[in-house]
């Protein structure tokens, strides 16, 4: 028995981004075989695409809970939970006394938010932690007596026992564990990109130089970013003020994202350059550098990336692996008039990360590629991600 | 006293070029640079700070063996069309354009680095380097020299408005405007998109090796300018939404070892060059704090976790329409009137 799952492109109200240009373009024909399983081509780890097969009836619906639901990244949580049909027979959202009492939204029915309880937390089957990381430190072990913990925080990534996943990279490496660290933005969005051609031609240095959005900051950091662009291009000031950013974001960059380390470079920089040893499998001594620069965007970041390889390069072949790659858009035509290019105007709201300006790189000759990417900071860098590896969860049967 | 005469005054470049000469007035002399432009700005008059000036229609006859300096900022094929006549009937022609920058027979000259090129090609005609390449290169030469050289150059550029002229920064400010306060789509002319709030990881046009011609100057313009042809240098330039300085972020392999103390000890006291690099007090090069600013700022200075002992990563800025334009022009001809 056959059956082909085609996503009638329904959505709920709450389509991320710049709402109408959401998912259209992501329309994907699923067929099922009997047993159940997905076909061949989509294989463990890979980006499912609207997939309305999680409902069916052999597949297991789980209590979600979220934590830290009002906030940017735990809204786009729920929203991809709707968008995606994640089998959630119940949603519960948690939050500080600040939210508890209020009521969300959402495709699963109105939720009253709750004062957080670890208890209560642990009556989920998977959880996600949409806060900060001193209260993951302080709870997620916990949480995950019960629940499946997916944290975005930073909290857990480096701890060898936890595994930090994007799904089409390492999603294999989350099968049978109970907190589940969410990767950095800037790396999650760079690796979509690197990791196809790392496959491709093996990788022996990457350099990568961010263009960031104010969202990496939260609600508040747009917020800052827009009131005062708007403050200076209605006369009402010649420099914004500054509460969120070290210094005013309009018209400027700052080349500084979370604190200095001792080596100079920030923790921002050194996440990717951590993160990308870990979830890529590298040695511990991989030499990946990164400079942070936060640019007046609102929420897709962009990232110019340099790889040394260590098989010669074809641009031909790095495209067709961009284009094939799940989750992955190539946007890289130079025939078209003006040629196509990534731009977080077009990544943004969108799932995919698009990639470009794909090229022999002219630093390291033969053995280099460059590109450029951008992708949803607040997606593919937060939400996204996190809701990809419940489902892989529920791929693995560890959920319920 | 020297004769100056800018060509292209209506534009930002021009209104720069008067600002920096009347700020070498001690050199060049009281008197106001004359200034021409198209038949379209002709005996319109400019305010700036010799006072109100009139704009002359541009034609060979008018300028020609007439002036000691000759600043073209205008179009390249203008440049193709009238630069070599003004050289050779005896001005120093400062081109801004890139129409003559990859000749052999002109010299590229950032004057604190290769003035000595103009010499040693001989010729009138002189050209004004790209932008990205000479706020770079105010940083790297110092550490060029003081390391052995640069093998490997890798750069990131956050480019501002600006460096499609006055118009593009009109068109971000006025799509800033329309989108914020009165909710509609920002408009573009200029830009192959809209910039507010978005990036444009492409200038000027795409070259066979899937680079830009902006990205290749930087290329090409580095390696003249520093007289090394086997510097490795890779550029992405992208278009941000900021107003006159571009920013870069760099990291470089030398073949001498090198640390941040060294390149410290390299940049320190060399004209034209701000160390800017206080991070315990949120101290870096940004275009808020360089616009307007002679010279270029350069900070984050670390060791490169890439290159180790033989890399170091920065970040540069420096205000586009100064260093990367009129300010490098004007100290050209500076430099030749001390020569006298």
């Amino acid at each position: 028995l056959q059956e082909e799952d085609i996503f009638d492109g329904s959505f709920s109200n709450s389509v991320p981004g710049s709402g109408g240009e959401g998912l259209g373009s992501d329309l994907v024909v699923v067929t099922r075989d009997e047993r159940g399983s997905l076909p061949g081509e989509f294989e463990s780890g890979e980006a499912w695409r609207c997939i309305t097969c999680l409902t069916d009836n052999d597949v297991a619906m789980a209590k979600v809970g979220v934590v830290g639901a009002t906030g940017a990244v735990g809204k786009e949580v729920v929203g991809c939970l709707e968008q995606r049909n994640f089998p959630v027979e119940s949603l519960r959202i948690f939050g500080s006394s600040r939210s508890a009492g209020s009521t969300v939204k959402s495709k699963f029915g109105d939720v009253t938010v709750e004062l957080f309880d670890v208890e209560a937390a642990k009556e989920c089957d998977v959880v996600f932690l949409a806060v900060s990381g001193e209260f993951a430190l302080e709870h997620a072990e916990a949480i995950s007596e019960g629940a499946i913990v997916i944290d975005n925080s930073s909290a857990f990534r480096y701890k060898p026992s936890v595994p930090l996943c994007v799904p089409e990279i390492n999603g294999s490496t989350i099968k049978g564990k109970k907190l589940i660290a969410n990767p950095n933005c800037t790396t999650a969005i760079g690796l979509m990109a690197v990791n196809p051609l790392l496959k491709k031609f093996g990788m022996k240095k990457l350099i990568m130089s961010t263009y960031q959005a104010s969202s990496g900051a939260g609600q508040e950091g747009m917020d800052e970013l827009k009131e005062g662009t708007k403050a200076v291009v209605n006369g009402e000031r010649d420099v914004a003020e500054n509460k969120v950013f070290a210094h005013p974001l309009p018209f400027n960059v700052i080349p500084h994202i979370d604190k200095f380390q001792e080596n100079g470079y920030t923790k921002e920089e050194m996440k990717v350059t951590w993160e990308t040893r870990k979830i890529c499998g590298l040695a511990s001594d991989f030499p990946a550098s990164c400079t942070a620069v936060r640019i007046p965007t609102y929420r897709a970041h962009s990232e110019s990336i340099v790889m040394e390889t260590e098989k010669k390069v074809d641009v031909g072949v790095a495209q067709a692996a961009l284009a094939s790659a799940p989750g992955v858009k190539l946007v890289d035509d130079i025939r078209a008039d003006p040629p196509t290019y990534p731009m977080p105007l077009s990544a943004t709201g969108k799932y995919d990360v698009e990639v470009g300006r794909v090229r022999r790189s002219e630093a390291f000759g033969d053995y280099g590629l460059e590109f450029f990417v951008s992708g949803d900071q607040l997606l593919r860098g937060a939400a996204l991600n996190a809701v990809l590896v419940a489902e892989e969860c529920v791929k693995n049967g560890d959920l319920a | 006293m020297a004769k100056i005469a800018i060509v292209g005054a209506t534009g930002a470049v021009g209104i720069e070029l008067v600002k920096c000469c009347h700020a070498r007035k001690a050199v060049f002399g009281d008197a106001p640079p004359a200034l021409f432009a198209s038949a379209r700005s002709a005996g319109k008059v400019l305010e700036g700070p010799y006072g109100p000036l009139t704009i002359s229609e541009f034609t060979l006859e008018a300028v020609q063996g007439k002036f000691d300096y000759v600043f073209l900022a205008v179009s390249g094929s203008f440049s193709e069309q009238f630069a070599p006549s003004l050289a050779s009937s005896g001005c120093w022609v400062i081109d801004n354009s890139s129409a003559f920058r990859y000749h052999d027979t002109v010299p590229l000259v950032v004057p604190e680095i290769n003035f000595s090129a103009i010499k040693a090609i001989g010729g009138k005609l002189i050209a004004n380097p790209n932008c990205t390449t000479a706020i770079a290169a105010m940083a790297l030469w110092p550490i060029h020299q003081a390391h052995g050289g640069i093998k490997r150059m890798i750069v990131s550029t956050y480019q501002a408005s600006s460096g499609a002229g006055e118009p593009g920064m009109q068109e971000l400010l006025e799509g800033s405007k329309s989108q914020l306060l009165d909710g509609k789509a920002p408009v573009n002319k200029v830009f192959s998109h809209p910039l507010p709030f978005n990036c444009i990881p492409m200038i000027d046009k795409l070259q066979g090796n899937g680079y830009t011609k902006e990205e290749m100057k930087v290329a090409w313009e580095t390696r003249k300018i520093f007289g090394d042809d086997g510097i490795k240098l890779s550029c992405t330039a992208v278009r941000i939404p900021t107003l006159r300085a571009h920013a870069e972020a760099i990291t470089l392999e030398t073949a001498g070892e090198i640390t941040p103390a060294s390149v410290l000890e390299c940049l320190r006291g060399k004209p034209g060059v701000a160390v800017k690099d206080d991070p315990g007090n949120d101290v870096y090069p940004m275009p808020l704090s360089c616009s307007g600013e002679d010279d270029v700022q350069v900070g984050r200075i670390r060791q490169s976790e890439v290159f180790g002992d033989r890399g170091v990563d920065l970040f540069v800025c420096g205000d586009q329409l100064l260093r990367g334009a009129a300010l490098n022009a004007v100290l050209i001809a500076e430099k030749l009137e001390g020569d006298k």
